[in-house]
């Protein structure tokens, strides 16, 4: 269905249309969720949370851009916010700058598949986590970044090169230890 | 440098993860939509609810406008054809006519070959004479033809019932030539009373003819012209008889709407009256942008105090509305009103240039949660800070406002009011804009609007009367009861308004 009128059905209250629109989404958009949280009840929660939103404000949808991205965007931005509202969260939350330069600057090739790769993302912690996510996935710039957090730019860019590093590490200490061919050198 | 390869990467490995979420989820979501939309129905309901009524109300109006029209077109109608009957059959019925209504109105009389009705023995003494005025007229006017048409014409049927009516409640009434207080006087008994004069009419003149039989036997020399009037009498009984039932609704309709628009007391407690409202004044909002904000001031995330940017001062604006309003007096002095009117607010807040990047704004001011992920905001579409330009923020609402009006004098030509009540008003569109302090930046976003409003409203005025219709002016207040924004935006704003009021209710034709 054509995705103008599927918002427009959704607007009018249709129950069909607002399932339409769910079953469409749901699955990419739990993948967004899923790398933002530790776990997949969390994931699950966050997606709740971010499809009520979504149909409570789809009449501020314009039609400009793409609804994927719209909805995308929502997705994580609940998804922060629950970060930040969960308290088992808070601890690992911790945007300080330690000071703590990147271990390692190596780009190595990607050959693991989405779901190791988001596991991986997801045992950093939460802040390098996020951070990670909004720069490498969802393309902020640490600009954005500093201002959605409220934190300097520079701590921003500190972090995620530290949450980079750290990445790559666990990426080839797992590559060793499970003989398997995450990344592989050239 | 990072290679931005690995990037790359990982974003397109990242658009491929999916997963399908457990049916919990959708269920949570729908159930969550379901009382969403019972939330919303309510609102709607009173909107609705509130429209109809008016909407009856102004049919009812208008309706009993058309009604009193086409009741008082079909009343001349009979006026015309009677006179037009009588024209045709000539004196006779009007002399029969005559000789029946003053028959009847005669007190008893021994020596009298016309005192045939004796209801009127409680009569006062003012009555009595009127009715040996005419029973001496009858003696004079019988066999006469110069009957003045005009006046029997006037006088008419509606001045015969209540001749009727006089005699059957025994106590005299004078009656208008026009027979007007006749029709203000009848209430709603009116069907009754009218039923039975007409029977009244036919047993009262069974009573009269053996009365009257009586007397000739009593006197000793029946009179020819006794028999006559009882014939006359019976005939235009009869006739009278069904022109009651015929005319019976019409003069029911008549009766209805000159009472309530003629009768002092049913104008002030029956009647419902269309009015026209508007005023004009100055608006505001007597709170600044975000103000309770500073309360929550946040920290970042890394412990850091936020930047916090002040808002510019809210000034006053030009408000104005206008609508039409239903009011009903419940007494002399005291009347309900129901309106439905629309009302412009403004206010103005001094803005720097519109943005040419794009910014990132937080939804809510909310910001003790501390992680409001803020919306990016297109460049020229907000406002920096600064004082290079004035924006005017407009607000439009449709408000049905219900007001108690107490009359504070007793003076009937010049009115002073005062009024108090509420308003439930919907927004029906804003460009208002909302201040974002981390980013410093002026925005619109619609959804903190709370859409429904209630607001208490007060004032006085002074009535007076133009050519039968009454203007009203007078100072008048609004306070919004609640938040013009919503909980989203944690931020307190109360709208209010301060004006002249003017009011217009015609006066019914």
């Amino acid at each position: 269905m054509d995705q103008n009128q599927l918002v427009k059905d959704c607007l009018k209250g249709k129950a069909a249309a607002q399932r339409e629109l769910y079953d469409f989404f749901a699955n990419p958009m739990l993948g967004v969720c899923y790398r933002y949280t530790k776990s997949m009840t969390d994931a699950e929660d966050v997606l709740q949370e971010g499809f009520i939103k979504v149909f409570k404000n789809l009449n501020q949808y314009k039609g400009e851009g793409e609804l994927g991205a719209w909805i995308r965007r929502i997705m994580v931005n609940t998804a922060i916010n629950y970060l930040k509202s969960q308290s088992r969260y808070q601890y690992d939350l911790s945007f300080a700058d330690s000071g703590l330069h990147p271990v390692s600057d190596d780009d190595p090739q990607l050959k693991l598949n989405a779901k190791e790769l988001a596991d991986l993302i997801r045992q950093l912690p939460s802040g390098y986590q996020t951070i990670f996510n909004l720069h490498a996935v969802e393309g902020y710039s640490h600009v954005e970044i500093g201002k959605i957090l409220g934190i300097n730019e520079g701590t921003s860019r500190s972090q995620y090169a530290r949450a980079r590093a750290l990445l790559i590490s666990w990426i080839k200490k797992n590559s060793l230890d499970n003989k398997t061919e995450f990344y592989a050198r050239p | 440098m990072h290679d931005p390869e690995f990037e790359k990467h990982v974003q397109r490995k990242m658009e491929e993860l999916q997963f399908s979420p457990s049916a919990e989820v959708w269920k949570k979501v729908e159930d969550e939509m379901k009382k969403e939309k019972k939330r919303r129905l309510p609102m709607l309901w009173i909107f609705l609810l509130s429209g109809l009524l008016l909407g009856a109300g102004y049919w009812v109006f208008l309706n009993r406008d058309k009604n009193i029209s086409k009741a008082t077109k079909i009343a001349e109608q009979e006026n015309l054809n009677v006179k037009n009957e009588k024209a045709a059959s000539g004196t006779e019925n009007i002399s029969k006519k005559d000789i029946t209504e003053k028959a009847a109105a005669v007190p008893p009389k021994k020596n009298s070959d016309h005192t045939a009705i004796n209801r009127s023995t409680e009569a006062p003494k003012e009555d009595l004479k009127k009715r040996k005025t005419i029973t001496n007229s009858i003696t004079d006017r019988a066999g006469k033809v110069a009957i003045d048409a005009n006046a029997e014409i006037k006088s008419g049927l509606v001045q015969g019932r209540s001749l009727h009516q006089r005699t059957k409640n025994g106590k005299p009434k004078s009656s208008n030539a026009d027979g007007s207080l006749y029709l203000n006087s009848v209430s709603s008994k009116d069907k009754d009373i009218k039923e039975k004069n007409a029977n009244d009419i036919v047993n009262n003149n069974d009573h009269d003819k053996s009365i009257e039989k009586n007397n000739d036997e009593e006197i000793g020399k029946p009179q020819s012209r006794s028999q006559q009037t009882i014939n006359a009498t019976d005939s235009f009984n009869k006739k009278n008889d069904q022109e009651v039932k015929s005319e019976k609704k019409t003069t029911d309709s008549v009766v209805a709407m000159k009472s309530a628009f003629n009768d002092p007391v049913s104008q002030n407690s029956k009647s419902i009256k269309v009015g026209f409202t508007a005023g004009f004044g100055s608006s505001g909002i007597n709170n600044t942008l975000g103000s309770t904000y500073y309360a929550n001031v946040p920290a970042s995330a890394t412990g850091n105090p936020v930047t916090i940017h002040t808002p510019s001062s809210m000034r006053s604006g030009l408000s104005y509305y206008a609508g039409v309003f239903f009011k009903r007096s419940l007494s002399s002095t005291v009347s309900v009103s129901a309106g439905l009117n629309y009302h412009y607010y403004s206010t103005s807040i001094t803005t720097g240039k519109p943005g040419d990047t794009v910014a990132y704004v937080y939804s809510s001011n909310n910001y003790t949660i501390g992680s409001i992920t803020p919306v990016s905001v297109a460049q020229g579409s907000y406002y920096t800070s600064g004082s290079s330009r004035t924006y005017v923020n407009h607000y439009h609402f449709i408000e049905l406002p219900l007001l108690l009006k107490l009359q504070l004098n007793s003076s009937k030509k010049l009115l002073i009011n005062w009024q108090a009540g509420f308003s439930i008003s919907y927004l029906l569109s804003a460009d208002a804009l909302q201040y974002d302090k981390i980013s410093g930046v002026y925005y619109n976003n619609n959804s903190l609007f709370n859409k429904m409003q209630l607001n208490a409203i007060t004032g006085f005025s002074v009535g007076f009367y133009q050519k039968k219709n009454l203007f009203l002016i007078g100072p008048e207040v609004q306070y919004g009861a609640t938040n013009v924004l919503n909980n989203q935006a944690n931020t307190k704003q109360h709208i209010f308004y301060a004006g002249l009021k003017f009011s217009f209710i015609p006066q019914k034709k």
